[in-house]
């Protein structure tokens, strides 16, 4: 038996391999989020609200939660509700922003007064505050910690340890992690096995990148949850089973493409090593930097206040970082976009960073429900960003950060006539582009005619199609598929080879991984205690969903395709040290509680 | 935080149907494109140039190997002029010429279309990447002969079993070689054609016997009946069928207007047995239904005759003239002709006669199934007594072959456009051991008896040698 009928054969183990893997973590995923919707919201400890009792009242002191964001007024929406002549529908909110807890009136004309002082916008919040909601409404801040410091005594929360390992415990699948490692030593194995005859002098190479992988890889599933007491162990093994992905079709895609290994050659002078490592590097520089990274970037966003520091040179740095790119930037122009900027012999896609500073400010403003006027704010701000982005233009990241904007918002502030608005507006915008942009009008064109003919602008989605109608379900294994011939295979299309080699199964369960990065995000934006993270876990999951499902869904005709990357597998290096960032990012937030955080 | 945990509910719903309909859209694209778009025109050229480095190869039935796989690449015949031959029914593997075996039988020869336990079982076996060889009922000597015989002619060659439907020989001209039908350079005008299955030719005086076999099913046989030839004075005035010559051939009976080829004793009776009875006789021949060669398609031809005598009377004659139709595939002529000489039955043709699994096992042969009756056997043994009298001493004389009773016609079809007509024959052996149907089809060629019945007579020889 040779090496491609090996793989062949082995395509079924492989199927099981990460269709098992997928399957454990998905319905660990969904289990834990249906099980505890209602169990994750607990109130903030240590921080509760007062009543004091009414004149001629009997009965004693009433004690309210906080939750991060805590909506006070009439309306019964409203995490406490409160009856007097002037408390509105939404009167105030109480949340938690980088470690100190704010009201914030819902309307200017909403009256609020701290300690008989007027405010009208956000005003730290400290112990034995008393709130003025209107006439006979009164409410006081308690803050234990502060109240047992003043007093000169400790504050420990009885059986805290216990409550929180009740509370947090964690969600684990060895299995799955054991199901992933044995994907990657098989595929490994059969890899290698196929580099014979000219590509003998790659087998080391190949070798030492997976073993060098499977060792990090292995050590972060091991080690981090070590550091991080809430280390979520589902996000990290779905990362790990779509980079293990990734890495195996780009190298397929580079060491096992004649067509592709020639050319090098030649610009190599015959070297088979030196052309492999040509090729390769830049995506595995892109990803080891990624994971060096991953760590930095985790316990930055676990324990310290990084990420809300970062606010305001996000806020500035989101709109440069776009008008560099539209100043300096080079592509390919045949594919419409001109997003690449060239830096000493390395070539950056400054708009993959700008998505994570723009998905920063985004959760900075909507970490609680924002008053109108800074509701307008942001809108004016995210208005010149997606414009500027338009310019460039880069329509497939309009595509992911409108959707992702929307779901922040309308979860943030239940506004969702204005969603609605927002989303009637998306459409004119789409059809304004559609006029005004000719490559486009083309993409569009040869969506709506996919299976009517095969013309110039719709050949890309064809023979991706054709591809993944050759993969079947159960793939062609390793090496065995045909990728020549489909246009940018590697990055946009890359989704096809993988359902071309890896089979339908893969394909959907690559989509399920993807899912259970979002249902995470979702669980753990509940878990979290302020109401920063909670967005920002929101906004990045929901990101990486809708940029896998674009991509996905573009490369196989069922939307219109644009030019997105699929993220932790498409080719390109800052696409993937994005994503990287972004996972470092996620599972900060998602490890983050009060008590870890560092202390002003 | 009651808010924002309805919003997320709310989110999840939204999400729940998004990545659903991801999923399902998933496995509905594949099944479409699995059945759209693989031999699709447009197919991926280079990704079709890796996926044939494996795939089985196709032999004719005298085991010549027609289409080849080793060493990354694929190779056809070796003999440049069987390659040639059979250029438009293997076809080539970048798909330029459809309805191929190479096209149609992708899955087969790439080993594709299996059950998921056979291919399991050949995975084991560590085979599962090997493709079917595909083994055809057509012969490489016949087929090769047949297209030295065309020379530089343009036109179409059929040779089938009629007892079985086996196609054994198919040639269309011109052709060129597979290499460079592959490089899609230097292709001579009309190569990629399969004329032989696909072409439309008016039969000329070729279908005068489906005329006699409507007359005999209408009942007005009679052999005795005679009609005098007016020569190139129209039989119905003023653009009724008419001889191409000045001579008349005076009184005849059915046996000699076949022998001579006469227009005006067809054209008589064809007005005698009426419009609904020529139509009729012609649908009981299949004309007008498409043809299926096991998984490639062929033509099944048209017939259309306004109510006028004039033009029926040409019909008669197999001469679509007007607005008339009547036009007929090689394949189709040489299917109808075999079924006279199978007492009436028509059989269902095949190219295909079994596939040879990876492990070498044989599976999927062919059965011979009968498509129709097309005339009871009485009548079919009146026609081939008429038909064989034509090739014995008549106009079809050609086509003789010493040893061999062969019953054939001769025809020779006007068409617009063109210098000369083109020249037919359809026939085929009386024999039990041999029973072979031919149909030769000369474009603007000339007549039927100078050109196309000596390449029948030819093929006739080699197949029963």
């Amino acid at each position: 038996m040779d090496a491609a009928n090996a793989a062949y054969l082995m395509r079924y183990l492989i199927v099981l391999l990460v269709g098992g893997a997928t399957a454990l973590l998905i319905i660990k995923a969904v289990r834990d989020f249906s099980g505890g919707m209602k169990k994750n919201i607990r109130p903030a400890r240590g921080f509760f609200l007062m009543v004091p009792p009414r004149r001629g009242e009997t009965g004693g002191v009433r004690s309210l939660p906080l939750f991060h964001t805590t909506i006070i007024g009439k309306k019964r929406s409203c995490d406490i509700r409160l009856r007097g002549v002037d408390v509105a529908g939404r009167h105030a909110s109480i949340y938690l922003y980088d470690g100190d807890w704010y009201i914030q009136p819902m309307r200017p004309q909403n009256q609020v007064k701290i300690n008989g002082v007027l405010i009208s916008k956000a005003t730290p919040l400290r112990n034995n505050d008393r709130l003025d909601l209107g006439p006979g409404v009164r409410l006081v801040f308690v803050d234990e910690e502060e109240a047992s410091a003043r007093q000169g005594l400790e504050y420990r929360v009885p059986y805290a340890d216990y409550l929180r390992d009740l509370r947090d415990r964690p969600t684990r699948s060895p299995l799955a992690a054991v199901l992933v490692n044995l994907f990657w030593i098989l595929s490994a194995a059969l890899f290698v096995w196929r580099l014979d005859g000219d590509l003998l002098p790659l087998r080391p190479l190949a070798m030492a990148i997976f073993a060098g992988f499977f060792v990090i890889f292995n050590l972060y599933t091991l080690l981090l949850p070590r550091l991080f007491r809430h280390y979520d162990r589902l996000v990290w093994l779905a990362v790990t089973q779509l980079c293990y992905l990734g890495i195996l079709v780009q190298l397929r895609l580079t060491f096992l493409r004649p067509r592709v290994m020639e050319a090098a050659l030649e610009e190599k002078g015959g070297d088979v090593l030196a052309a492999g490592i040509s090729l390769i590097l830049p995506q595995l520089v892109a990803l080891a930097l990624g994971l060096v990274l991953l760590p930095v970037v985790m316990n930055l966003a676990a324990r310290t206040r990084f990420l809300e520091c970062l606010y305001k040179f996000c806020l500035i740095a989101t709109p440069l970082l776009l008008l560099v790119t539209l100043l300096l930037g080079r592509g390919d122009e045949t594919h419409g976009a001109t997003l690449w900027i060239r830096l000493g012999g390395i070539s950056l896609q400054l708009t993959e960073f700008a998505k994570i500073t723009y998905l920063i400010v985004l959760a900075t403003f909507f970490k609680n429900r924002p008053q109108l006027t800074s509701q307008i704010r942001f809108a004016l701000w995210a208005g010149t960003v997606l414009f500027l982005i338009m310019l460039l233009p880069d329509l497939g990241s309009i595509m992911i950060l409108l959707p992702v904007t929307l779901v922040v918002y309308v979860v943030m502030t239940s506004e969702y006539g204005t969603t609605l608005a927002i989303l009637g507006g998306g459409t004119a915008i789409a059809a304004i582009s559609y006029t005004l942009f000719p490559h486009v009008r083309r993409r569009l064109s040869g969506w709506t005619s996919l299976w009517l003919e095969v013309n110039d602008s719709n050949r890309q989605i064809v023979y991706g199609l054709q591809a993944v109608a050759r993969g079947g379900l159960w793939g062609r294994g390793i090496g065995n598929g045909t990728p020549d011939g489909i246009p940018v295979v590697a990055s946009d299309m890359v989704y096809t080879v993988l359902c071309e080699e890896f089979g339908l199964i893969i394909g959907l369960a690559v989509v399920c991984l993807f899912i259970v990065i979002w249902l995470r995000g979702a669980r753990n934006m509940l878990l979290v205690k302020d109401g920063f993270s909670s967005s920002l876990i929101l906004a990045l999951s929901s990101m990486l969903f809708f940029e896998a499902a674009i991509v996905i869904g573009g490369c196989t005709g069922l939307i219109p395709l644009t030019g997105v990357t699929l993220p932790f597998i498409s080719q390109g290096g800052s696409s993937l040290l994005a994503k990287l960032v972004m996972t470092g990012a996620l599972l900060g937030l998602m490890a983050r509680r009060p008590e870890m955080v560092v202390k002003k | 935080m009651k808010s924002l945990l309805r919003n997320l509910r709310i989110i999840l719903i939204v999400f729940s149907i998004i990545a659903c309909s991801l999923l399902a859209g998933l496995v509905v694209q594949q099944k479409r494109s699995q059945t759209r778009l693989q031999a699709a025109a447009g197919e991926n050229k280079q990704a079709l140039a890796g996926r044939y480095r494996e795939a089985g190869d196709i032999l004719s039935a005298d085991d010549v190997t027609l289409a080849h796989s080793a060493d990354d690449t694929r190779s056809y015949a070796e003999d440049a002029t069987v390659a040639a031959s059979f250029l438009q029914v293997v076809g080539d593997y970048t798909h330029n010429i459809a309805n191929t075996v190479e096209s149609n039988y992708q899955g087969h020869l790439l080993g594709t279309d299996r059950g998921f336990f056979p291919q399991l079982a050949f995975d084991i076996q560590g085979k599962g990447l090997v493709g079917d060889d595909v083994h055809l009922t057509m012969r490489a000597d016949l087929n090769k002969l047949a297209l030295e015989k065309m020379g530089d002619m343009t036109g179409a060659v059929v040779m089938l079993d009629y007892k079985t439907g086996d196609i054994l020989a198919s040639v269309s001209t011109p052709t060129t070689a597979p290499d460079q039908v592959v490089r899609y350079e230097d292709i001579p005008d009309g190569a990629l054609f399969n004329r032989a299955f696909l072409g439309s030719y008016a039969p000329g005086s070729s279908y005068k016997y489906v005329t006699t076999a409507a007359w005999i099913q209408e009942g007005l046989y009679d052999p005795e009946k005679r009609v005098t030839c007016t020569a190139n004075t129209p039989l119905i005035q003023p653009d009724g069928v008419k001889e191409g010559r000045e001579e008349s051939h005076g009184s005849l009976n059915v046996y000699e207007a076949m022998e001579l080829s006469c227009n005006h004793f067809f054209g008589q009776i064809s007005v005698e047995t009426g419009r609904s009875a020529m139509l009729e006789a012609a649908h009981s021949f299949q004309i007008g239904r498409p043809i299926k060669v096991d998984q490639l398609s062929g033509n099944g031809g048209e017939i259309d005759i306004p109510d006028r005598d004039s033009t029926l009377s040409w019909i008669g004659i197999g001469q679509p003239v007007a607005d008339s139709k009547l036009y007929l595939s090689p394949l189709q002529m040489a299917m109808m002709i075999g079924a006279v000489g199978n007492g009436g039955v028509m059989q269902a043709p095949h190219l295909v006669s079994h596939f040879t699994g990876p492990t070498g096992k044989d599976y999927g042969g062919r059965t011979v199934t009968s498509l129709a009756t097309v005339v009871p056997p009485e009548t079919a043994s009146i026609l081939e007594d008429i038909l064989l009298d034509t090739v014995a001493k008549g106009s079809a004389s050609s086509a003789q072959v010493s040893g061999l009773e062969i019953a054939g016609k001769t025809g020779t079809a006007e068409v617009e456009g063109q210098d000369k007509d083109n020249a037919l024959f359809v026939g085929y052996i009386q024999s039990e051991d041999h029973p072979y149907a031919i149909a030769v089809v000369c474009e603007d060629a000339g007549f039927g008896a100078g050109n196309a019945a000596p390449i029948a007579a030819a093929l006739f020889e080699a197949a029963t040698k």
